[in-house]
C-alpha cells in the first residue's frame, strides 16, 4: 500500500492505517529512536506515541508523498524530547556525541542565549544543505537526522571512515559560517 | 541558540533531503552494478574463449581421425602382393609405372606398366575429358595425338624436343597446334611413329603419352 492510500484511511479515520504505517515504516522509525534513546523498550514506546500523534496530526496534513518524513519527524523529537525529560543524556553516548559536534555549529559563544525563530533556522539549515553535494547531504542527514553512527554511514555508502569524518566535520565549519552568515549570531 | 535548538532544528530539515538520504543508491550498488557488468563481460569472453577452444579441439580431432582413417584405408587398399612386387617393378629404366606385372607390356623397349597410379591417372583424365568438350590432343606431322593417359618415366631426349606452335579451344587442324595450354609453351619430343610423349606438366615434370589417333 503506498503513503497516499495510508493517508487516505487516516483521513476516513481508519484504524488500520496505523498498521499499515507500522508494517511499512515500522522498523526505520524504531530504528531512529533506538538511535535516540539506546533502549528497545522506550523506543518502542516512542514509537506507538508517533503513530497516536500522527493519527491526531493527519488531518488536517495530509501528508500523501512524504509520510515516513513526516512520521520520522515526530518519533524523532518524541525521542530527544523522552531523552531530555528523563535527564538520560548520558546513557546516550551518541547522543552526547551528537550534541557535542553541533555545539561547534554554533556561532559565538553558546552560554549567551539568543532569541530566534525555530523555523527560520530551518530554512537556513535547508539552504545550507542545497549548497552541498548530494554525498555530502546524505551523510549529514543520516548523521543528525537519523542519528546513524559513523560506522553506520560508512557501511550503508562504502565509504572509509576517514572520508565520511572529514566530511561531517566540514559541512559543520561551513554550517558555522553558514549559519553566522544568515544572522545566527550572539 | 544551543546545540539542543540546532538539533530540533535539523528536525525540521525538508522531507525531500530525508527521502534522499533513506533511498539514495549507495556506492556499494554501483559498485555491485559495474561488478555485474564486468561479470557478464567476463562471463561472455569465458564462453567464445572456451568456444574457441573446444572448435580448435574437435577440429584437430577430426583431423587427426581423417588422418588415421587414410592411413588405414591406404594401408587396406595395398595388397600384400602389390607390396612386395613393387620393388622388382620399379627396378630398372626407363619404364613406366605399373602395379601388376603380367599386366605390363613393352612399346619399343618402354615398359608400360599399368597399375592404381596409373588407374588412378586414368580416372583423373576421364574426368578431365568429360568436364571438357575434347581430351588433350596435339597435331605432328598432320596427325592427331591424343593423351594416353599414362606417364612416361623414361629417358627425355633433349635433342628431338620440340614446342607446340599454337592453342586452340577444339581439335588441333595444323601441326603444333594443341588444345591444354594457352600459353603455347608446352615440349614434346617423337617417341616412336605412333606415339608422342608431351610434358603435360612442367611444374610436377610429368610428361604424358600421347598416342596416334
Amino acid at each position: 500500500m503506498d503513503d497516499s492510500q495510508i493517508v487516505e484511511l487516516y483521513l476516513s479515520r481508519d484504524e488500520s492505517a496505523i498498521t499499515q504505517t507500522s508494517q511499512k515504516y515500522g522498523t526505520k522509525l524504531k530504528r531512529i529512536a533506538q538511535n535516540v534513546l539506546s533502549d528497545a523498550e522506550t523506543s518502542k514506546e516512542c514509537e506507538n506515541d508517533a503513530y497516536l500523534q500522527t493519527w491526531n496530526l493527519i488531518p488536517p496534513n495530509e501528508p500523501r508523498t512524504y509520510l515516513f518524513s513526516f512520521v520520522g519527524k515526530i518519533v524523532r523529537h518524541l525521542a530527544i524530547d523522552r531523552l531530555r525529560h528523563e535527564n538520560r543524556q548520558k546513557r546516550s553516548a551518541l547522543y552526547c556525541e551528537l550534541t557535542d559536534e553541533m555545539q561547534e555549529c554554533i556561532p559565538g559563544s553558546v552560554d549567551v542565549s539568543q532569541e530566534f525563530d525555530a523555523k527560520e533556522l530551518s530554512e537556513c539549515i535547508n539552504r545550507f544543505l542545497d549548497s552541498c553535494s548530494e554525498e555530502q547531504r546524505n551523510i549529514f542527514v543520516r548523521r543528525y537526522w537519523y542519528f546513524d553512527s559513523v560506522t553506520e554511514i560508512c557501511a550503508k555508502y562504502s565509504l572509509p571512515q576517514s572520508k565520511v569524518k572529514t566530511t561531517l566535520f566540514r559541512m559543520r565549519e561551513k554550517l558555522k559560517k553558514h549559519l553566522a552568515d544568515g544572522g545566527f549570531t550572539v | 541558540m544551543n546545540e539542543h535548538d540546532l538539533l530540533d532544528a535539523i528536525g525540521g530539515i525538508d522531507s525531500k533531503y530525508i527521502k534522499n538520504a533513506d533511498k539514495t543508491v549507495s556506492r556499494h550498488s554501483k559498485i555491485a552494478h559495474f561488478q555485474r557488468y564486468y561479470l557478464a563481460v567476463a562471463g561472455l569472453l569465458l564462453m567464445v574463449v572456451a568456444g574457441i577452444v573446444i572448435r580448435n579441439n574437435h577440429v584437430t580431432t577430426v583431423y587427426e581421425s581423417v588422418d588415421e582413417t587414410e592411413e588405414i584405408t591406404t594401408l587396406e587398399a595395398i595388397p600384400e602382393e602389390s607390396e612386395e612386387a613393387a620393388p622388382e617393378l620399379t627396378e630398372g629404366s626407363p619404364m613406366l609405372t605399373s602395379g601388376n606385372p603380367e599386366a605390363s607390356e613393352e612399346t619399343d623397349g618402354i615398359e608400360a606398366i599399368e597399375g592404381n597410379e596409373a588407374k588412378a591417372t586414368e580416372e583423373s583424365v576421364i574426368t578431365e575429358s568429360d568436364d571438357s568438350d575434347y581430351p588433350a590432343m596435339l597435331m605432328y606431322g598432320g596427325a592427331i595425338y591424343k593423351d594416353s593417359g599414362e606417364e612416361y618415366i623414361g629417358e627425355i631426349l633433349d635433342d628431338g624436343l620440340l614446342k607446340v606452335t599454337s592453342y586452340t579451344d577444339g581439335e588441333p587442324s595444323e601441326d603444333g597446334q594443341q588444345n591444354f595450354d594457352r600459353s603455347a609453351e608446352t615440349e614434346y619430343f617423337v617417341l616412336n611413329e605412333d606415339a608422342i610423349v608431351v610434358h603435360i606438366d612442367p611444374n610436377e615434370g610429368v610428361w604424358r603419352v600421347f598416342v596416334r589417333q
